[in-house]
């Protein structure tokens, strides 16, 4: 690593440390309470759907084994709150990379520095999702640890290696905010418009025939679940697309003017 | 290129131009600088100074023309021309969590020939403390930490934008020593934009005066003070009816007995030539930097 990069790493990391713990400590949480919540919830629909004055209809909705300790973890934290979250925080990160600079008013300072304005994207890039795979990573830790305690499971490789997908998911959710944030000088504008656009690539997951084509049900790693076996081909086209993005916000930076 | 010539110049601009939609900002400036020497760049607030200074950092892309800084051209070399060059944004720039002491960690890494012995001169000659923030500085300490910075990367050029704005009269006077003294001891070349026009005249041997976009008046400032000198004459009687078409005699400005003549040239055989008319006064008067600026600006007014 050069000593440019390197400086520039420091200053990143530095600058964005609050809002990474903050991240760390809410995932972290939530983690904790999904096992914790389990016996609460299961008992409150075992109840209500063993009530025979609810449709048969309502009782249906709910398949074979969704109540069973497994599925429930797997569907509340990668079927659910991880992958949201992790959309949401790349929404967030990603909004606040280049425009941040310019609402701080360091732009001038920063891109008259002697690096290139995409060493500095490559580098707050690195940074950011080096720290929301952190996050992911030790959420996902802090769930098996718990589950463990309280109810003796044991979470299976799945639950690690899911992680990749919802990382690939991540870049590219990270991908469109930072393109955004190249062209907006207000992090707030640039968030609501990748909000946007990221809600545009969610229309395929409410049409059963096009789910294959959402970002968003690949990071919750159904095909792990479902088959055990690993989808690297959607994970490598997720993972490009977010490459392209991350190229198309540094030519976009190039262009523009401090 | 046109600017082979200009070899041995720190900067030459071909017809830079900048655009923001229908607006222009810098208007197809011609100028140059030369190596060494220190440039002030003055005009009204709007007239291009701090375009022209991001276009030349590579901050700004220029809209058309060209531009070399160091030999080297402003959109393919900006990285090179960075490395070489000490900027000074007109706004505090510098991220609020910086200390002195992060910030010359910081700029240590991005450049080969920074220097932490001029740093300390500097910070030390401020009197700023190192391990203060950035959010907690006065406006004043910001500019200079930022100039400290600028110049312990012993940069071939320093440009200075609006540098000694939000500073008191003793530190800008500390400020502009450390200026002169980069200039004495590296031989760095300056360009400074500022409305501070004692203290360009202060520092500078170059002037260059901008307005609407466009450099409409450059030289070094000697040349331009003796070329805008003026005699003040109060005749006894009729003045010589030539007056007006004498050698070396531009303009004259008439009010009653009082002759406020323009002139270049050789100003004391003109004072001895009008003494042979036995005036009640006769004297040269010298003309400073902010007499020079509402000159310019009074003839640009009157050409638009």
């Amino acid at each position: 690593m050069s000593a440019p990069v390197r400086a520039l790493f420091y200053k990143e990391s530095r600058e964005g440390r609050w809002k990474y713990i903050v991240a760390a400590l809410v995932l972290i949480a939530l983690a904790i309470a999904t096992p914790l919540l389990y016996d609460m919830l299961v008992g409150l629909l075992g109840e209500f759907f063993a009530d025979e004055s609810i449709p048969a209809e309502f009782r249906r909705l709910v398949p074979p084994g969704a109540l069973e300790l497994p599925v429930y973890l797997w569907a509340n934290w990668h079927g659910k709150t991880l992958y949201q979250m992790m959309v949401l925080f790349a929404l967030i990160f990603g909004a606040s990379t280049v425009a941040g600079e310019f609402s701080r008013g360091s732009a001038p300072f920063v891109f008259s520095r002697a690096v290139r304005r995409r060493t500095v994207v490559l580098v707050k890039t690195a940074v950011d999702l080096g720290a929301l795979a952190l996050i992911a990573l030790a959420s996902t830790a802090a769930l098996d640890v718990t589950a463990r305690i309280a109810h003796g499971y044991a979470a299976p490789w799945t639950y690690y290696g899911a992680l990749i997908p919802i990382m690939a998911g991540t870049a590219f959710v990270y991908g469109l905010s930072l393109l955004m944030s190249t062209r907006f000088d207000d992090p707030v504008k640039a968030g609501a418009a990748a909000a946007a656009v990221a809600a545009l690539f969610s229309i395929p997951t409410l049409v059963p025939a096009w789910r294959r084509w959402s970002v968003y049900v690949h990071m919750t790693g159904s095909t792990l679940l479902a088959s055990g076996t690993f989808p690297w081909g959607s994970e490598l086209v997720i993972a490009a697309l977010a490459a392209l993005l991350l190229a198309a916000a540094c030519v976009s930076l190039e262009r523009r003017d401090i | 290129m046109a600017t082979d010539k200009y070899q041995d110049a720190a900067i030459v601009c071909e017809r830079l131009t900048k655009r923001y939609g229908g607006k222009t900002a810098v208007d197809g400036i011609n100028w140059v600088v030369p190596r060494g020497s220190v440039t002030g760049l003055v005009g009204p607030n709007g007239a291009g100074k701090t375009t022209t200074l991001k276009m030349l950092v590579g901050l700004v892309h220029p809209s058309e023309g060209q531009a070399r800084v160091l030999g080297l051209d402003v959109v393919r070399d900006s990285l090179a021309i960075r490395a070489r060059t000490g900027y000074m944004p007109e706004d505090d720039a510098l991220p609020r969590w910086m200390t002195p002491r992060r910030a010359m960690e910081f700029s240590r890494r991005l450049y080969p020939t920074w220097s932490d012995q001029v740093a300390r001169e500097t910070l030390d000659l401020f009197g700023l403390p190192l391990g203060t923030p950035v959010a907690k500085m006065s406006k004043g300490m910001k500019r200079q930490l930022a100039l400290a910075l600028a110049v312990a990367q012993r940069p071939e050029l320093l440009l200075l934008d609006e540098p000694t704005s939000g500073l008191d009269p003793e530190r800008r006077r500390d400020f502009l020593n450390v200026i002169l003294k980069s200039v004495a001891a590296d031989g760095v070349t300056v360009v400074m934009s500022s409305h501070q026009l004692h203290e360009v005249e202060r520092v500078a041997d170059r002037v260059a005066f901008m307005r609407d976009g466009r450099i409409v008046r450059e030289s070094d400032l000697d040349s331009l003070k003796e070329s805008s000198r003026r005699i003040r004459v109060v005749f006894q009687g009729e003045p010589p009816a030539d007056l007006a078409r004498w050698e070396g005699v531009q303009r004259v400005e008439v009010d009653g007995r009082l002759h406020v003549l323009h002139v270049t040239g050789d100003v004391h055989a003109l004072v001895a030539r009008l003494q042979t008319f036995n005036p009640f006064v006769v004297e040269v008067i010298e003309q400073n930097l902010e007499d020079l600026y509402f000159e310019t600006a009074e003839r640009e007014e009157s050409r638009s």
